[in-house]
Formats: C-alpha cells, structure tokens, sequence
C-alpha cells in the first residue's frame, strides 16, 4: 500500500499542475483561468496568437510575472513558497534572451553555473563538447552569430540538468537552416535526457513536429488540450486537387450532378472532401473518362484546426 | 539644464568659499579640504553607481531574465553588487589617495581612524541611494537609467562636500541636514581642522543612513513587486 502510493505520487506525480491560473493587465484579461498539466518526459505545446496568454503563462511559471489568482505545482511544490528550489530544477531559452554582451561564452556560462550552484567546470565543457560549441568559448557574446548564440542557450539551460525546460518561442527570429538545427537539438535532448518541455511558438507546423500534446490559447482560454493526431481529427475535409491532361470538359456539371464541393481553374479540379470519400470522388472521375494528370491531397494541420477553433470561439462571443 | 544649474551652484558656492577665506580661520589647508572632499565624493558616486549599473548592464545585454530565471535572490544580487562595489572603491581610494599623496603632497589618510567609520556611513547612504534608483530604473527602465549617473550631483551642492553648511543660504540648511552626506563632509573638515572625532555627526549620520537605506530596500522591493505584477521584467530596455 505505502509502496503504491509512493509509485503513484513520485512516479505518476506530474512535473508541472496549473490551476485556474489569472492574470489581468489593467482591464485586459491575460488569462482567465486556464488549468493544465505536463507529465514526466512530456514535449507540451503552447499555441495561441498574439496575446493569447502563451509568454505570460511562461513568465509566471518561471515567476518573473505574479498572477492574480491559481495555483503552480512544480514537481509537487507549492512553486511560489518553494521559488529558489523550483528554479534549480528547471531552466528557459528563449530567441528574445540574451547573454551578458562584454563577457564571452566561457565567463557568461561559468556565472550561470555559480547562479544554479554548480561547482567546478566539467559540466560547462561536457556540455560545449556536446553542442560543438567548444569554439566559442573564448569569443565575446555580443560577436555570436543568431545560430551561435542559440547553441550557446541552449547548453546555458542544460547546466544545471533540468527537468522541465521552458522554451519561449525558440526559434521565432532564426532562420529556417538554423531553426531546424534547433529543433533537432532540442529532439535530441528529449530524446536522451527525457526531459519534459513547454513549448511555445506561433509556428504550428513546428509545434506538430516536435510537441506530444498541444494547448490552444484564444484570448486567455485554452480552447483545445490534445495529441496533434487527435486535434487533426476535428478537421475531417482534405484538400484534394486534381490535374487534368487538358481543360476536363464539364467538370463543373460533374461536381454538380455528383454533389461534390469544388471548383475547375486551370486544368485544375479543387474538391473539400472527408478522407473516407477521396477513393470514391477518384473513381468517379476515372469513371467519367477524365485523364488525370496528378494528384495532390492535402491533410488539414494544426493551422486549419487552430482557425476552426478560433472561429468557433470568437463566434461564441 | 540640470547640468549647468548644478555646475553653477557647485562653483558659485565654492567662490564664496574661497572669497570668504573662512577655510583659514579653521587651521586647516585648503588642499586637504577639497582633495578629502572630492576624495570621499568619488567613493560613494562610486559605491552608488555600482549597484543601479548592475542592473542597467544586464538591461542593456538583454539578459536580465537570464538572472531572474535562475534560482538566484535579489538579496544575493544586490549584496554581489556591493562587495564588487566594495573592491571598486578600495581600487578608487588607493588611486586617489596615491595621487595626492604624490602630486599634491596631501595624505587622505591623515583622517586617520576616522576614515573607515565615514567612509563607512557614506557607502550605506550610496547603497540606499543606489536602491531607491535601481526601483526607478526597474519602473521606468532605460528611460530613467541618466539617474544612475547624474542622480547624486543633485545632492553635491547641498550637501557641502567642498564648502562647510555656513557658506550655504540658511533656507538650505535643514535640506542639507536631512542627509548623511552633509554630516560625513562636516565632520571631515572638522577632523582636517581639529583632528578630534566629531562623534555627533557620526551619529547623525549613522541614523540618518538607516533610515534612508530601510526607505530605498522598501522602495526597491515596491517597485520590483510592481514591475513582476505589471509583467515589465521582461519588457525591461
């Protein structure tokens, strides 16, 4: 019996529980209440627009932003009466942080070593080794190029071995050879060192690749809490464009008579179809005798499930 | 503006001063009083400064969150200031006391014993001062960061820091008394002049320092509190 318990609260325990988390800014209303979880080993995705609460759901987490109301457990903790020993398990990244300019790499790293308590300076060389950074050690921080000094953040935030990793918008400002070098590195280090992350980013497509659940925030609200399969799903109509060999005769009348919605441009038949009717609608066409050139299906991603729900909620209002 | 006013009240004051030859009655040379005086200045725009730069050089580089994330305290940050603040000044006071040792044949150390209990009392106020900026700093970020540098030259007319309080208008006086500054820069000529301790100054000082220095910590807390309300920690440049 004790031996269940102590399985269920430290194995089962989540690393992190919000409850009905308030924030307001004058009369604007950052966040009205919102409660979630992240499990151990978890990759959990923030997404949302512009205000809609993902930045500062991150800032009070790392408390640098005080809520007005709700409560924060970090690895059972009462966050906020247990600040120091919470942030000495977990660390943040940013694209919008930087590191002190006049010091280089090798001094800017040592003083976040002391700040988390870590003795010594293996660490900060094990770590450089890791991220082929050890170049840079000797060069001024305000001289690393963007992808530079995201390599270097990210070693920063693994110095002292976190267990919850907040990243705010990492890749936002990189450019995409370097944003995907980023997201590569932060997929290895879940990978190997099975450490959970809240991931914020505008970029849906990123937080499809890299997040096992993803929250939508609309103006404060989580308006959807899923697997991104499982958030897809709520989308049931695919793209379908088909390519004909010449102007396909009639097209329009065909869409008609079998009830399909569509429209004929350039050689082009565009169809909104479930997945489930795709084979029959291809059948029918080949039926009919068109020539079809190529084919192209296109899955609805998070974007169309983010504009569903954004639409759906706004017309609540 | 604020530049030349200062200027000309500091300068006006201190031809009146020397006009008034009032340094001669007091047996002192008029050497030691301007070097100790521009000496003890330098220290605590020194030690003031250290503290609201600090901040402002983590602002400036962006990575005043990197600081906050950690699990470090603004205790730790702010006693880190002051001990590197510390070293600063014990570099300023050797150089300075070198230099007129050497070019002006002036010894600051001929205040003697009384040199560590008003170096002393002017560092608190420095801190205290250097608190209550910071909190401003902290609320209106880099818009206010001229206060780091410029905020304690309000106070050097004053607060007699070449001139004794008699050569200021005696409307100014209570104002001047109202600072630790002004009873540190009196008791200094009068140890110049006397070579006694002049131990009510040092208490006036001292309890005029605790105060000023509860004030800035509350003030800084205040503003810090505000700023992690108003979510402005992040938005600092």
């Amino acid at each position: 019996m004790l031996f269940k318990r102590f399985y269920d609260t430290i194995l089962f325990m989540p690393i992190l529980e919000v409850n009905n988390l308030k924030k307001s800014y004058d009369s604007f209303e950052a966040l009205k209440g919102i409660s979630f979880v992240i499990e151990k080993g978890e990759i959990l995705g923030f997404l949302g627009p512009n205000g809609a609460g993902k930045t500062t759901t991150i800032q009070i987490l790392l408390q640098i932003i005080t809520p007005e109301a709700g409560e924060v457990k970090l690895f059972g903790m009462d966050a906020f009466k247990n600040r120091e020993t919470v942030l000495q398990r977990m660390n943040f990244t940013s694209a919008y942080v930087y590191l002190f300019g006049s010091l280089t790499v090798w001094e800017n790293l040592k003083v976040f070593a002391m700040l988390y308590g870590i003795q010594g300076t293996e660490r900060i060389s094990k770590l450089l080794k890791e991220f082929e950074a050890e170049d840079l050690k000797g060069k001024k921080a305000v001289t690393l190029s963007s992808g530079q000094l995201t390599r270097v953040m990210v070693v920063k935030a693994l110095l002292n071995n976190p267990e919850l990793l907040l990243l705010d918008e990492p890749t936002s400002s990189l450019d995409p050879d370097i944003a995907e070098k980023m997201r590569e590195i932060l997929k290895e280090i879940h990978r190997t060192r099975n450490i959970s992350m809240l991931y914020t980013s505008h970029n849906m497509a990123e937080i499809e690749k890299m997040c096992s659940r993803v929250i939508f925030l609309s103006s404060g609200e989580i308006v959807a809490n899923d697997t991104p399969e499982k958030l897809t799903r709520l989308i049931p109509n695919h793209q379908l464009r088909v390519t004909f060999e010449g102007e396909p005769k009639d097209a329009a009348v065909f869409l008609e008579k079998h009830n399909i919605r569509g429209k004929v441009s350039d050689h082009t038949l565009h169809i909104i179809a479930e997945n489930e009717e795709i084979p029959a609608i291809l059948g029918k066409l080949y039926g009919a005798g068109y020539k079809i050139r190529d084919i192209d299906i296109e899955e609805p991603d998070l974007e169309d499930v983010f504009l569903k729900i954004a639409r759906e909620s706004s017309a609540k209002k | 503006m604020y530049w030349p006013v200062v200027t000309l009240a500091v300068w006006g004051f201190i031809t009146t001063y020397l006009q008034e030859g009032a340094f001669e009655s007091q047996g002192a040379s008029i050497v030691g009083m301007f070097l100790g005086g521009i000496t003890l200045w330098m220290l605590f725009q020194r030690a003031q400064q250290d503290i609201a730069i600090s901040y402002l050089q983590d602002i400036w580089s962006r990575s005043i969150v990197n600081l906050y994330v950690s699990p470090m305290t603004n205790a730790e940050f702010i006693i880190a200031s002051i001990l590197v603040g510390m070293i600063k000044v014990i570099i300023t006071l050797v150089v300075m006391g070198l230099m007129s040792a050497l070019l002006y044949s002036f010894n600051i150390f001929t205040l003697g014993f009384s040199l560590i209990p008003f170096t002393a009392l002017l560092l608190v106020f420095a801190w205290a001062l250097g608190l209550f900026i910071t909190g401003i700093v902290f609320r209106f970020g880099t818009d206010a960061q001229v206060l780091a540098f410029g905020a304690s030259f309000v106070l050097q007319p004053i607060v007699a820091v070449f001139y004794p309080l008699s050569i200021l208008p005696t409307w100014i006086h209570p104002i001047a008394l109202a600072f630790p500054l002004t009873h540190i820069f009196e008791g200094m000529r009068e140890v110049l002049a006397t070579g006694n301790m002049p131990l009510e100054a040092l208490w006036w000082a001292a309890g005029l320092d605790a105060m000023y220095l509860l004030f800035g910590a509350w003030f800084f807390g205040k503003m810090f509190s505000h700023v992690k309300t108003k979510g402005l920690l992040a938005k600092l440049e």
